[in-house]
């Protein structure tokens, strides 16, 4: 018995030492292995940097930068049907102007994933710090310049499309923390972002030191003091400062110019008076005859005697990354180890899937857009020698249906053949089409150019008669210019080019401005806001309808004549989903009618 | 000569006693009466019983025996006598055995049938809780692969429903109805010998994952298998606490028995086949369908030139667009399964073993389906002595599925039945080639184009999917005090259990086969994934022994351990050379990953049981469970049970009831319970960041998700009370019981948040009430009708469950109710408070306009106005129909101009989706205003069931046994998505023969629609009581006869048993419904949708059983 007693007492005793060992549930605490925990994060500058790196991935998402696309020009004059868009609903209704709010393109969630992501590293950053010394203070402010230039990015998109939108500017990170957010107005949110903007500027990474792979070029792909002075420019447009956006573009110009003479001018180029390149493509000052200044360091298509063009389009498109650009996402299709596809552009722009259809994609510029190159008034086009046109939209000789080439392929070739009327034809390379790996372009230096010129224009007094106003318009003038001049292939300049006399109203300079945007920066999900920023400055969808309205053949739409009835037309429904969550979220008035069908007849058991 | 030998033995017993001064050797003879016993059994055993060493008397009854301790005892031992136990304390002995026939005295044996399951063992008439429990015995020499097709319709309140046709894919299990509409399934824990299957299960998506968890039924070889168990109940299941929430299946196995040992094989031969299901158009109905198809919608005949279709001779593919191909007749066959299973079992005073193997190979009913699984069990019990038992288990199962890499038979009810297998030549002989569609085909055809050949699929894909299941274990029983009832009882069992489960799945799909694109054609993968898990338990179990006999007392403690890990790769490749089949072959790498996984349980279990007289009896059980998936302060659940019964039939008033009626039981129970669930992903309770893409050569890191500080267990309260009545000392006995079950912050999924928090959902959330009430009822009758030879076996089951959301958020509510989408075959589905899942809306359907009304025929009749309508309205009255808008009273409703408005569909803001014309479907319009919109929806229908069980009988006649078993499940209404699909005619699918009789021109009267190609050009098919079929059915899940032969003749064979078996599975299903199979797996949220068109094949077995 005692020894019963013994190994009953043993066992006892070994059972509850286990229980004892184990009791507080330490057992089950068990840390992951293939993800990291807070408690071993936010400890050193490498995990800021990383998830820096992660609001750029997050930004080269198809859903984020589709919806670049289809918001900024989805619904202008720029796009329309393309191939087998029936099979997708959603850009159907869209390019039909029925939009409701079941659109998946109504979502916002991908923007506001890239928002958080800003909060919470512009939140945790300064505590870095306090752990890792390396990480200097300079490194924080530049780091969360950087995230706060890229939030009201995001925020500056948001408030075009939807008009008002749920303001987040804290970080979020667990479930009580969840917010139900009322819309905040238009206004509001562009005033803080802009106050945002402003007070982190100075702090921005000035420039990226030189990296020697030719895979990316930091100077472009993230946000520098350049990215943030155009995203404040373009800002101060949609605010009314013009005279700020005249200064932040200034800073972008005289920037770039620095670096021009500094990496890339020649004793032949520097100051020179009127410069072209020697051979096509290669980067000059470029200046309007009379302009008095140096010029702006672009790439140039002319070049005397050639027969080939396209490099304009090549340089800044096809391969990216280029010395224009101001602030673009790397897409890397097959490099390494990281696979990131530009896919959003391939397949509303070039439907890669579509091996027969050589590639055109889901959206495609409408006909008269095409046409328009060949008729006698052109409204999009500056003349039939315009390397934009013949890289941008054609391919083949069929001058009546077009092609999106811009963020689709690599390689344009432009040549002349001198028969008849058609006089150049372009060329691609099919196989582009499966390196799907075009850089998308938020700000480069010819929409900086323009947006100074749309200030300089919207600082005259309106009467056209001040000296002063003068002096704006030609110095708009002197902006717009030179981005058509090194586009033109022509031969005869002085019959094709503009002439500045022609553009010493407000009311034609603006319409100039408005054209010569879009002949530029096309695709490029620019258009539809330009037309929204017109429409509120104006206070009157006019504008809109003007352009937008005869893309719809007759019968898509049937009163296309009650299309863009009101501003808030203009702007996108909320989302259906996102109101049903949101009880702070209703509807806007002008949607809400066509939503109510939600009464069933319910005989249940 | 014997004298010698004793001096010499007493003389080296002497020598050696004076050399230790102690007894070291004894020696003695063995004998009864009359001689000495030769054999006798001569052992040393120590205080504990355990046998030190022993010997055997030789031929003339002597013995020697070394002893190892003189403080040992001498047990002397002989079959048929009396066993002895003797002090020792001297070295030679003279034994004399007692007889044991002659001091037997009449012992009377009180043993209560005990119940036992994996917690307490406690008397049968004291159960307290809702379980209800099958012996192996009633389905051997059935053909079935797992377990679950033989409880089918056996236990009242489980409801199973088979996933399909092919094979391994398994059944879907439901025990008192869905609790929970979260994601963490319903399907009931299935518990093997007391362990719980540890094998990772969060990779998968448990919605889908019937086949793992079928795997797991599979890998116990169904002739294993000793009882099976079912708990119902929380008051039983609440011992597995948050494992149990779904009910839990225990199933022993067999262990090895005392006697000599036995061999047994058994044999079977199953065949099994396909019906052949929906009836399809031939070829040239079929072309005959698509030429109408086309040109419906634009009314212009060239929408219907398509080369392929025309039949016409100059056309280079001609000879292979003219056949009729029957696609289903080429991809099915008659499959054949083999059984063999052998076993070995026996055991002596101190060990028990069985052993058995198995091994099945399997062909399916659909051509190149293989299966070839083995398995084996060891089962050892060592008694090292009267206190300590070892127990060793033992069991692997190797499985090998050779699976179609395309849906064969989903193909051929498809695929274009005027298109040639086979490449034809141009004299129409066939080539011995595969035919694939051309990539130039016409691209109309281009649905088509993506089908593979399904005879080639079958021949050239690779699709194999091994498993390897081995669990070994080891148990240690220790009786700590005393050896038996007699004493007071506390015995410590320890157990280690490791699960051990790999899987490798080999997928090889070559370019042929890839006829719509050779963009990354030929891809070839392979994975492969490996789980480990040890699961440790302790057990104490305690039995007071009392005084006064009417207090019976039993409980038990334990805690569990589990931990866990599981890792995973796979690679995959496109663009591979022909010819090549392995994934490290090269080609361009298009998917590469590996995973990995850890988990870790803590259980601390109590339970008690008391009883008085037997009479009244209350059961106690309480259950803390850790798990790693909530933080620190939700981490524990507590999981407590209490449940009581009442045995009236003790009670002395129920005297009469005992005399005359022969009632032998007659028992109340009531118990509550609450056992809880927590089976979600790990780690959602922290802010985890995981490495994403590169951005600029540096890594990115990304938040996972918004950290979930609210997440707790999922609790489910169980009420439930019923009564046990017997008669006949139980032979028939009747069970009735009654619950109500709610489940209390039901984990849902996806929990929907506004997407401006950075996030558009929250992993999970704690949230709504839900609860299933329902009855169940069950009898039971052995060895009835008594005539002679002759008795038969009865057993009837019913149950019925109805569940209701009591509580749910609003805004989930607003989310997961979707919106009319105004298009055809889209479900509505509608969750709501206070209603029960499964309800279907839709429209009325009322059959097929029979003329036309549009603009033609409206001006036609405004030319002569009256005569116009009137004749219009007469003709209407006179039940010829029109595409009108008619009011209440069946008035034609007029515009304006006194024309009648045509019918439209979700007419608004002056346009409509679509007008109706002739030939299209007539829903009725419910609210007479001439459009049909979400307004005429009405409810049509309700999956649940109103009863659902089975019946069996099972007649003997000597040693002849006929046994019929049937299932059935009443009242509930299926939505036949798969008829629809088959009568839509919107796609180049082939449909069935009912197509044939579609409205073909003005006049005709018929059911269904016209044909009309793209599925935005006519509102045919939307969801409407068309589809909507009664599900009722009764269905013989088997019939079996089995005859044992006669002991006495195969005993000069030298069999112990020889039985042979005939029986046949699924012979007939007795229902009005059209489909193939009423018998329709749980949608999501509740509605039954037929999707299927394979029916449930049918089988034929013989077996033969054999015992040495």
């Amino acid at each position: 018995m005692k020894t019963i007693n013994h190994i009953l007492y043993n066992i006892v005793a070994l059972t509850f030492a286990g229980l004892l060992l184990t009791s507080c549930g330490d057992f089950v605490d068990i840390k992951p292995k293939d993800l990291v925990s807070e408690d071993n994060f936010w400890d050193e500058k490498n995990d800021v940097d990383q998830m820096v790196s992660g609001v750029y991935t997050a930004m080269q998402g198809s859903d984020f930068i589709s919806r670049c696309i289809i918001w900024g020009e989805g619904r202008s004059d720029n796009l329309y049907n393309g191939y087998n868009i029936d099979s997708n609903t959603d850009l159907y209704n869209i390019e039909r102007e029925n939009l409701l709010s079941t659109n998946a393109f109504t979502s916002w969630a991908s923007f506001y994933r890239v928002i958080n992501k800003c909060n919470i590293i512009i939140e945790k950053a300064p505590k870095v710090r306090e752990k890792d010394p390396s990480y200097t203070q300079d490194d924080v402010d530049a780091t969360i310049a950087e995230m706060t230039a890229i939030r009201s990015l995001c925020y500056f998109y948001l408030i075009r499309a939807f008009k008002d939108v749920p303001a987040q500017f804290d970080a979020i990170y667990d479930e009580d923390a969840v917010t139900y957010n009322a819309p905040a107005p238009f206004d509001s949110i562009l005033t803080k972002i802009i106050v945002d903007l402003e007070s982190v500027k100075s702090k921005g990474m000035k420039r990226y030191p030189k990296d020697s792979s030719n895979d990316y070029n930091s100077n472009c792909n993230r946000i520098t003091q350049n990215g943030i002075n155009a995203i404040l420019a373009d800002m101060y447009l949609w605010s009314g400062e013009y005279q700020k956006a005249v200064d932040a573009c200034q800073e972008v110009l005289d920037d770039k110019f620095r670096e021009y003479q500094e990496d890339y001018a020649r004793s032949s180029g520097s100051g020179s008076y009127f410069s072209m390149g020697s051979s096509s493509g290669s980067l000059s000052l470029v200046k309007y005859t009379s302009d008095p200044g140096v010029g702006y360091p672009l790439f140039s298509e002319r070049a005397t005697n050639a027969t080939s063009y396209g490099s304009v389009f090549n340089t800044i498109f096809g391969t990216g990354n280029s010395f224009e650009s101001i602030f673009e996402l790397s897409f890397n299709w097959y490099s390494g180890s990281s696979f990131i596809q530009n896919t959003a552009a391939s397949s509303l722009y070039g439907n890669y899937l579509s091996g027969g259809n050589n590639g055109r994609g889901f959206l495609a510029p409408p006909d008269a857009l095409v046409t328009d190159v060949t008729a006698s008034n052109r409204k999009y086009w500056l003349n039939d020698k315009d390397a934009r046109f013949w890289g941008n939209v054609h391919e083949s000789e069929d001058l009546n249906s077009g092609y999106v080439n811009k963020y689709v392929f690599k390689n344009i070739n432009i040549t002349r053949e001198d028969n008849g009327s058609l006089m150049y034809k372009a060329s691609r390379s099919s196989q582009d089409l499966q390196n799907l790996d075009r850089n998308f372009i938020f700000y480069r230096l010819a929409d900086v150019m323009l947006m100074q010129a749309e200030a300089y224009c919207m600082l005259t007094s309106g009467t056209d008669t001040l000296e002063s106003d003068r002096d704006y318009f030609q110095k708009a003038f002197f902006l717009i210019y030179p981005l058509e001049n090194r586009s033109y292939i022509g031969t005869n300049t002085t019959s094709d080019m503009p002439r500045m006399a022609n553009y010493m109203s407000r009311g034609k300079m603006e319409e100039y401005i408005l054209a010569a945007r879009n002949r530029e920066l096309m695709f490029e999900g620019k258009r539809w806001f330009d037309l929204l920023r017109y429409a509120r400055r104006a206070n009157s969808t006019a504008i809109v309808r003007t352009w937008v309205t005869p893309k719809f053949t007759a019968g898509t739409n049937g009163g296309s004549s009650a299309l863009f009835s009101s501003m808030e037309s203009l702007y996108w429904p909320y989302n259906k989903n996102e109101c049903k969550v949101n009880p702070n979220l209703t509807q806007k008035t002008f949607y809400a009618g066509a939503e109510e069908n939600s009464s069933y007849k319910n005989n249940g058991k | 000569m014997r004298h010698l030998k004793y001096a010499l033995t007493f003389a080296l017993m002497l020598v050696s006693t004076l050399a230790m001064g102690q007894i070291s050797r004894i020696s003695g003879t063995v004998s009864d009466d009359i001689d000495v016993l030769p054999g006798a059994s001569v052992v040393e055993i120590d205080p504990s019983n355990r046998i030190v060493n022993s010997t055997v008397t030789d031929m003339n009854g002597n013995f020697v025996l070394a002893i190892k301790s003189p403080k040992n005892k001498l047990r002397i031992s002989f079959m048929g006598f009396k066993t002895q136990t003797l002090q020792i304390n001297k070295t030679v002995y003279k034994v004399k055995m007692e007889d044991n026939t002659r001091t037997m005295k009449e012992v009377k044996i009180v043993a209560k049938k005990t119940m036992k399951t994996s917690g307490l063992a406690i008397p049968e008439r004291e159960v307290s809780f809702s379980a209800q429990g099958i012996s192996a015995k009633e389905f051997e020499g059935l053909g079935i692969t797992s377990v679950d097709e033989a409880l089918q319709g056996r236990i009242a309140g489980l409801d199973i429903v088979a996933n399909s046709g092919d094979l391994g894919s398994g059944t879907s299990m439901r025990l008192r109805g869905a609790s929970t509409i979260s994601q963490l399934g319903n399907e009931p824990l299935i518990v093997v010998n007391g362990n719980v299957w540890n094998v990772d299960q969060t990779d998968f998506d448990v919605s889908t994952a019937n086949e793992e968890r079928f795997a797991q039924l599979l890998n116990v070889n169904t002739e294993d298998i000793a009882d099976i168990k079912v708990l119902k109940d929380a008051a039983a299941t609440a011992i597995w606490g948050s494992q149990g929430a779904n009910g839990v299946i225990e199933i022993t196995t067999k262990r090895g028995s005392r006697g000599p040992a036995r061999v047994t094989y058994s044999g079977k031969l199953t065949f099994t086949h396909q019906p052949s299901g929906i009836e399809l158009l031939n070829g040239d109905q079929y072309t005959m369908l698509l030429k109408e198809s086309y040109f419906n919608p634009q009314q212009d005949p060239n929408a219907a030139n398509i080369s392929e279709l025309n039949y016409d001779e100059n056309f280079s593919e001609y000879n292979m667009y003219n056949k009729n191909t029957d696609w289903g007749n080429l991809v099915r066959q008659t499959g054949l399964r083999q059984n063999h299973y052998v076993s070995i079992s026996g055991g002596d005073e101190k060990t028990l073993f069985r052993i058995s193997g198995g091994y099945d190979h399997e062909t399916g009913s659909i051509i190149r389906q293989k299966l070839d699984r083995f398995s084996t069990r060891m089962a050892l019990d060592y008694f090292v002595n009267d206190r300590i038992k070892i127990i060793s288990n033992f069991a692997l199962t190797y499985t090998k599925n050779y699976k179609n890499s395309d849906g064969l038979l989903g193909i051929a009810y498809v695929k274009m039945p005027n298109l040639s297998p086979w490449e034809m030549t141009r004299d129409d002989q066939p080539t011995g080639e595969y035919y694939y569609m051309l990539q130039s085909a016409n691209s109309k055809l281009s649905d088509q184009k993506g089908l593979a050949n399904p005879i080639a699929s079958a021949d050239l894909a690779k699709n194999h999917y091994t498993t390897y299941d081995i669990t070994p274990e080891l148990e240690l029983e220790y009786k700590l005090l005393g050896v038996d009832d007699s004493k007071t009882m506390l015995n410590y069992n320890g157990r280690v259990v490791m699960n051990v489960y790999n899987a490798y799945s080999d997928l090889d799909y070559p370019r042929a086969l890839s006829t719509a694109s050779y963009i990354d054609s030929h891809s070839t993968s392979n994975s492969s994934s490996k789980s480990l898990a040890f699961t440790t338990t302790h057990t104490l179990n305690f039995k007071p022994k009392f005084k006064n006999e009417d207090h019976y007392l039993t409980m038990l403690a334990r805690v569990q351990l589990v931990s866990g890990s599981s890792s995973s790769q796979n690679n995959g490749v496109r663009r591979l050379p022909s010819g090549l089949t392995n994934a490290t072959a090269g080609g361009l790498v298009t998917e590469m990953g590996s995973g990995f996984g850890q988990w870790r349980s803590l259980f601390y279990t109590y339970s008690a049981h008391y009883s008085y007289k037997s009479k009244y009896a209350i059961s106690f059980s309480v259950r803390a469970d850790a798990t790693d998936k909530f933080g620190p302060s939700n981490r524990w659940g507590y999981f407590p049970a209490l449940s009581g019964r009442w045995n009236v039939i003790d009670e002395k008033f129920m005297g009469w009831a005992r005399d005359k009626m022969e009632m032998s039981m007659f028992g109340v129970r009531l118990g509550w319970g609450r056992v809880g669930n927590g089976n979600i992903g790990s780690n959602l309770y922290l802010n985890t960041y995981s490495a994403g893409n590169q951005y600029l050569g540096t890594l990115s890191m990304n938040p996972n998700g918004l950290k979930l500080t609210q997440l707790r267990w999922e609790n489910k309260y169980t009420w439930n009370g019923g009564f046990d009545l017997g008669f006949f000392e139980d032979r028939l006995k009747f069970v009735v019981d009654l619950y109500s079950q709610t489940t209390k912050g039901m984990l849902l999924s996806n929990f929907q948040i506004p997407s401006s928090n950075g996030y558009s959902s929250l992993a999970y959330r704690n949230t709504g009430n839900m609860r299933n009430n329902g009855w169940e009822f069950s009898i039971v009758g052995e060895r009835l009708a008594k005539k002679g030879n002759f008795y038969m076996d009865v057993n009837v089951n019913f149950a019925n469950n109805h569940n209701v959301i009591t509580e749910l958020d609003p805004l989930i509510l607003e989310t997961k109710n979707k919106d009319f989408e105004r298009a055809n075959r889209t479900l509505l589905q509608r969750v709501q408070v206070n209603n029960p899942f499964g309800a279907i809306y839709g429209f009325r359907y009322k059959g097929v306009y029979q003329y036309n009304y549009d603009g033609t025929t409206q001006s036609a009749l405004r030319v002569v106005k009256s005569q116009g309508l009137d004749a219009l309205q007469a003709n209407i009255d006179a039940g010829n129909t029109y595409p009108v808008a008619l009011n209440a009273n069946g008035q034609l409703i007029t515009d304006s101009r006194g024309d009648p408005l045509q019918m439209q569909f979700c007419y608004e803001e002056g346009s409509s989706l679509y007008k109706f014309k002739g030939g299209d479907a007539i829903y009725e319009d419910i609210n007479h205003d001439g459009n049909i919109n979400e307004l005429d929806i009405v409810y049509l229908g309700n999956s649940l069931p109103k009863l659902t069980g089975g019946f069996g009988l099972k007649f003997h006649f000597d040693r002849l046994a006929i046994n019929a078993q049937f299932n059935y499940r009443i009242d509930y209404d299926i939505f036949n998505m798969a008829r629809l699909d088959m009568e839509s005619m919107v796609s180049n699918n082939n449909q069935s023969q009912a197509v044939n009789y579609r409205w073909r021109k003005e006049g005709d009267i018929t059911s269904i629609p016209r044909a009309m190609y793209g599925n935005g050009t006519n509102y045919n098919t939307l969801v409407s009581d068309r589809f909507v079929e009664d599900g009722t059915f009764l269905r013989m899940n088997y019939l079996q006869l089995s005859y044992s032969l006669d002991p006495k003749l195969i005993k000069r064979w030298g069999f112990n048993q020889l039985s042979i078996y005939a029986s046949a599975n699924n012979l007939f299903c007795l229902t009005k419904y059209s489909g193939v199979d009423p018998e329709i797996g749980y949608g999501g949220e509740g509605i039954s949708t037929d999707s299927s068109k394979t029916p449930r094949s049918k089988s034929y077995t013989v077996g033969v059983t054999v015992a040495f």
